[in-house]
């Protein structure tokens, strides 16, 4: 992927895009469309639906490519896209989605009870699955960050909040996480103490 | 430091967003207790172990580009391109008409995995498509040639007229016949395999030119490396698919198993390497699976285990 972005930015992909270069339009699908699904999902919380959404929005892209104007670059326009279709899908603003506070800390709890529950084979697969259970901002937050390199920043304008709600966000994820991931960090310990032993 | 800021100051730097002095402020810390690093050394490693959902991004593509190509592109244009397409379109059908639809136009025949289909082209040639192939022809043989191309596998029974050669196109080889029959094997990415029946056909690959000419009862081959190859014998179950026919005269269960993957589009491997030295003779006529690999079992002691399209033939075999 790298060696594609080198070769052209999204920006110019998209210029060609625009007059009718399916090749162009190719590329872009193919550089973005994971990302993008992953995270339709984070707010969508189903797969399928996830994928449908961000095929319909490289449709209309495709479609109304003579009409588009970009105010930034096409990357956050397909964030955007893709994040008022998933919140059209749900019926649901975003600011409600974003307001809605105090489930929190039950839902703290419940992501204790349920991984204890899990028959995840190793620790990356109790990690995915701890990361599923986490409250909808809190996920959608680490998801954007952790696997699409995404800064703060980034994430703030994407989602349309600021830095500081990314920040605390960030934090109660990682805190979550951790709280729900203790038991199975017993080995780690383990290995810790062996080491500092020497 | 209070434990909330501790965790927005680790989640900060493994985000890649701390500062230089972040940074060390962190380093600090972990060096204060070790308690202080395990709690950092554990949340690097959720960091480090988090892993992205799995995406399919090629197969998405493959469903969106057969929607995108589906679409009719003028009906998306604006109104001033539409009016604009529909005079062209009028100017355009105008055209033919005056030329009496001179262009050549092409129909294209598919069959699925378990279908097989009888084709009659317009010169009265009969072409009977195998499972899983693509022929498309000039519908009114118009040009100097008649006009085929093929993806899989046909059997083609040709009337002769020697004005008019009949050619397949794939994509290693070409093939030319004046009138004949004959059964040309052709699937992407695989090697061109011919087997005439009547009459002398031209077998010429693409890619080397090279050309070999193939009379009745023989076959010849175009390898993935562009080469045309001649075999003077044919292997009559090529044809199977097409007579229900399989015919096996002292075959080496290697050859067998080959004629039966053919047949029944299915995979077959094998438990030990003298498992195909073993010889069989028989026939069967429209055999299902299960009878021809019975037979075999009993006269040769072996046994096999199927799951799905994947047989795998075990026993001890032959010396």
């Amino acid at each position: 992927m790298a060696a594609v972005q080198a070769l052209y930015t999204d920006n110019q992909l998209f210029g060609r895009m625009c007059s009718g270069d399916k090749g162009a339009l190719e590329l872009l699908f193919k550089m973005h469309y994971a990302s993008l699904c992953r995270f339709a999902k984070s707010i969508l919380k189903d797969n399928e639906q996830a994928e449908d959404m961000v095929q319909e929005v490289f449709m209309k892209c495709w479609d109304k490519r003579e009409q588009i104007q970009l105010t930034g670059s096409f990357k956050s326009y397909l964030y955007t896209a893709v994040r008022n279709h998933c919140f059209n899908a749900l019926k649901i603003n975003e600011r409600k989605f974003w307001m809605e506070e105090g489930m929190e800390d039950d839902e703290r709890i419940a992501v204790n009870d349920v991984i204890d529950h899990i028959a995840a084979k190793t620790l990356q697969d109790k990690i995915t699955r701890a990361i599923e259970l986490l409250p909808d901002k809190c996920r959608l937050t680490f998801q954007l960050s952790r696997f699409e390199d995404m800064s703060y920043k980034e994430i703030a304008e994407t989602m349309g909040v600021s830095v500081k709600t990314v920040e605390n966000q960030m934090g109660k994820a990682l805190s979550v996480l951790r709280t729900s991931l203790a038991p199975y960090m017993k080995d780690l310990a383990v290995v810790f103490s062996l080491f500092f032993a020497f | 430091m209070n434990e909330q800021e501790t965790i927005r100051l680790i989640t900060r730097v493994l985000a890649n967003e701390a500062s230089v002095e972040e940074q060390q402020q962190l380093e600090r810390w972990r060096r204060q207790e070790t308690r202080n690093e395990l709690q950092y050394t554990e949340m690097l490693h959720i960091w480090n172990n988090a892993l992205p959902g799995d995406v399919d991004t090629d197969k998405a593509w493959q469903t969106f580009a057969k929607r995108l190509n589906k679409q009719p592109n003028v009906f998306k244009l604006n109104r001033i391109f539409r009016i604009a397409a529909a005079v062209i379109l009028i100017g355009v059908i105008g055209l033919f008409v005056g030329k009496q639809m001179s262009g050549p136009s092409y129909q294209t025949v598919q069959t699925t995995l378990n279908q097989v289909k009888e084709i009659t082209l317009p010169d009265g040639s009969v072409a009977m498509l195998n499972q899983g192939s693509t022929l498309t022809y000039e519908k009114n043989f118009k040009g100097d040639v008649r006009e085929i191309t093929l993806d899989g596998e046909a059997f083609f029974e040709v009337v002769k007229n020697p004005a008019k050669p009949f050619v397949i196109t794939s994509e290693r080889s070409v093939t030319t016949v004046l009138g004949t029959s004959f059964n040309l094997n052709t699937r992407k990415g695989e090697a061109a395999l011919l087997t005439v029946v009547t009459g002398k056909v031209s077998f010429a690959a693409i890619a080397s030119k090279e050309e070999v000419i193939v009379t009745a009862h023989q076959s010849a081959v175009i390898d993935t490396d562009g080469h045309a190859v001649k075999a003077e014998q044919t292997d009559i179950n090529t044809l199977a698919w097409k007579t229900n026919t399989l015919s096996f005269n002292d075959a080496s269960l290697e050859d067998v198993f080959k004629s039966l993957e053919h047949y029944f589009n299915i995979k077959i491997t094998i438990e030990h390497k003298q498992i195909h030295r073993c010889h069989f003779t028989g026939e069967f006529v429209k055999p299902s699976f299960k009878q021809v690999m019975d037979v075999i079992g009993k006269t040769l002691q072996l046994t096999y285990e199927q799951k799905g399209r994947q047989v795998l033939v075990k026993g001890k075999g032959c010396e």
